[in-house]
This record gives C-alpha cells, sequence and structure tokens, in this order.
C-alpha cells in the first residue's frame, strides 16, 4: 500500500525491466532514476498503462531476448506490442519521459556522464521510427528523478530531491 | 564476456588494497579508522542500489572511474549525516559542526575520495604490475539510484552481475561509517582473472 494512496500498490521497475498492465490498483515506479530513461505509456479508454526503465541508447550488436528492455534501440519497439498486447491502441495512447540527467559535471567523467544525454536522444529517435509522439518530456539536469505513474487515472507525478513532487 | 573468479586470491588482493586505503585515510584525518566489515560478493547489477538502502535512498557518493591498464569504478557512499561527520573528521572540527553538503564540504569528501582511491589502486597496481589510475573524485548527493545508474550502465552493456567489494569502516570516537565500492568492469576482470590464475 502507498502511503496517501487509498488501495494503490506500487510495483518497482527495475533496471532494464518494464511493467505492462491494467490493473488499476497498481501504481507503476521508477525509483532514483539518473542517466536512465522512464517511458510512460497510458491509453485512458482501455487503461493499460507501461511503464520501462531503459538504460542504454543501444545494446551494440550485445542484445539478446533477455535483454532488450535494457536497450532503447530495441526497447521501444518490444514495449509498444506489449501495450498492443495488452489491449492498448496506440493511436489514441499518450507517451511521455523522464529522466537523462548527467549526474556530475566533474572532470575527467565526460565520455561516460554523456550517458543521460545520449539516452535522451535515442528514445526520441526510437520513436520518431514510429507513428507515435512523446508528448511531454523531463529529460536532462543533474538530479536524479523518481517516476511514479498512477494507472487508475494515468498521472506521472515526478520527484527530485528537494522539491516537491510534479506532475508530467 | 564472462570471467569467473574462484574469490580467493582477487578477494585477498582487493582487501589489502581496502585496507592501505582505510590507514591512509586514518593518518589523514589523524584519527583512528578501522574496517568494520570486509565482503566480496557477486550480485544481479539491477539491485546494486539495494546494497545502500534501496534506488530512492539519500545518500552522498564520491566516485572514481579507474582507467590505464583496465578499467572499472570505485565510490564511497555514506548517509548524508555521516557525510556530515567525515568533514568534521576531515577539517578537524569539533563532532555535528557540519550541518550541510555545500561546495567546501563536497571539496573535503572530494578530498578522501583522492586517498582512498588512489591507495588503493596503488596495491592492485603494484601486485598485478598494472597501471591503473584513479579519476578526479565526483561528489555527489543525490538518490542512490541516479549515483549509481553510470556504473549500472557502464556495467550492464556487458555483464548482467557485478562482482562488488563491500568494505564498511568506522571511528572510534565517533558515530561514522561508510560503505566502499570497488567495481571492476570487464577488463578489470580479466586482468584479475589473469593474475589470480598466475598468482
Amino acid at each position: 500500500m502507498i502511503q496517501g494512496v487509498a488501495n494503490t500498490s506500487a510495483v518497482v521497475v527495475g533496471l532494464g525491466e518494464y511493467h505492462v498492465t491494467k490493473d488499476p490498483s497498481l501504481q507503476l515506479v521508477c525509483l532514483g532514476i539518473g542517466s536512465c530513461i522512464a517511458f510512460a505509456a497510458y491509453d485512458r479508454l482501455s487503461g493499460v498503462a507501461g511503464l520501462a526503465h531503459f538504460v542504454l541508447p543501444e545494446g551494440a550488436g550485445r542484445t539478446t531476448a533477455a535483454n532488450e528492455t535494457r536497450f532503447i534501440d530495441t526497447g521501444v519497439p518490444f514495449v509498444l506490442e506489449a501495450l498492443r498486447s495488452a489491449g492498448a491502441i496506440q493511436s489514441r495512447t499518450v507517451f511521455k519521459i523522464a529522466g537523462g540527467s548527467q549526474m556530475t559535471v566533474a572532470r575527467g567523467f565526460e565520455s561516460k556522464l554523456n550517458i543521460g544525454e545520449r539516452n535522451a536522444e535515442a528514445i526520441e529517435q526510437a520513436m520518431s521510427l514510429t507513428r507515435f509522439t512523446i508528448s511531454s518530456t523531463d529529460v536532462g539536469g543533474s538530479q536524479g528523478r523518481t517516476v511514479r505513474l498512477d494507472v487508475a487515472t494515468g498521472k506521472i507525478l515526478v520527484s527530485k530531491v528537494g522539491g516537491a513532487p510534479y506532475e508530467l | 564476456m564472462t570471467v569467473k573468479l574462484d574469490g580467493g586470491a582477487w578477494a585477498g588482493l582487493v582487501e589489502r588494497g581496502t585496507s592501505r586505503a582505510i590507514e591512509n585515510l586514518s593518518q589523514m584525518v589523524g584519527q583512528t579508522i578501522e574496517v568494520s566489515s570486509f565482503r566480496m560478493k557477486s550480485i544481479p547489477i539491477r539491485d546494486i542500489a539495494s546494497l545502500v538502502g534501496g534506488a530512492d535512498t539519500l545518500a552522498a557518493g564520491v566516485y572514481l572511474t579507474v582507467s590505464g591498464g583496465a578499467d572499472g569504478h570505485l565510490m564511497l557512499i555514506y548517509e548524508p549525516s555521516i557525510a556530515c561527520q567525515f568533514v568534521d573528521l576531515l577539517m578537524m572540527q569539533p563532532a555535528n559542526t557540519t550541518t550541510s553538503l555545500g561546495d567546501m564540504e563536497q571539496s573535503a569528501l572530494g578530498e578522501m575520495g583522492n586517498v582512498v582511491g588512489a591507495s588503493f589502486l596503488n596495491v592492485l597496481a603494484d601486485e598485478m604490475r598494472m597501471d591503473l589510475r584513479p579519476s578526479p573524485p565526483a561528489v555527489m548527493i543525490d538518490l542512490a539510484g541516479a549515483l549509481l545508474d553510470i556504473i549500472a550502465a557502464d556495467l550492464l552493456l556487458v555483464q548482467d552481475e557485478a562482482f562488488v567489494a563491500e568494505t564498511t569502516f568506522s571511528a572510534p570516537d565517533r558515530e561514522v561509517s561508510g560503505m566502499f565500492f570497488v567495481m571492476p568492469s570487464a577488463g578489470l576482470l580479466k586482468a584479475l582473472s589473469e593474475w589470480e590464475n598466475a598468482a
């Protein structure tokens, strides 16, 4: 049960994982996202919701059946198919993304720390290959985010350290 | 690439490196700091944040990368209140003087990362006869999952499990304890495996 939200249970979507559901008692959560991308989808009429936690822009030849939702290039089509299979009509599904932070700007980390920026570019690129658009984004910066998708309403709340949660 | 280590010789090497690092840290602050526990483990990378209380836990991290002959990641990680206690130790102030982690305090924590990282890598480099260099430290205060994303993203490209050397340390007169994580990337794991086989 989630504090302050009656009859709602949290499903934590971990690194490289995704969850698609129609269960309105659930809240899908990506905790402490830094350079990763939280990819949220919601079809209000069918009630199908999905949340994916992508880690890297592409698998660079290392993608397998077990890890394709770790990478954005293979993960986006995979999750879109999972949403369709669950009953979502993709033309009316709303897609939103959050994450892609650069956690530090310290000297010597440039090559590793542009993962967040590359992830943000990769998700835009992956979606541009589909018929669908991302309606709302909250990417970049240098802070981590926690992203919560309420399946009953489709409402997405983003929270950062030291700030009040805001709706995406 | 999958590298299997038997956990014997290389665990000893990492433990010696860690002990040296904590000794040097102790000298730096002029107070006894002791290793409370040392554990080597292999865990799924997606579960790394569970080692520090979960991805949504607020944490202070001092992060260094390893480069040279092989690569890897080092991170000192604390609860923010404990990091404040360490700042007091480092700046030779009475306990509970530091209550927030501004630029100066983060700089002190970064210096701590320099000492621990360089001391640790010197032991590995000497024994493995390999060039291993630490990056400048990056100090971050944020959700633990976000801090560890950098490491997870690098490791998850080629492996599902992370070898983690987890050390806790403490000072006898203050409530300070922290964790020192060593997470070799595939190249350093391979070098450690070769070193272990030759040992």
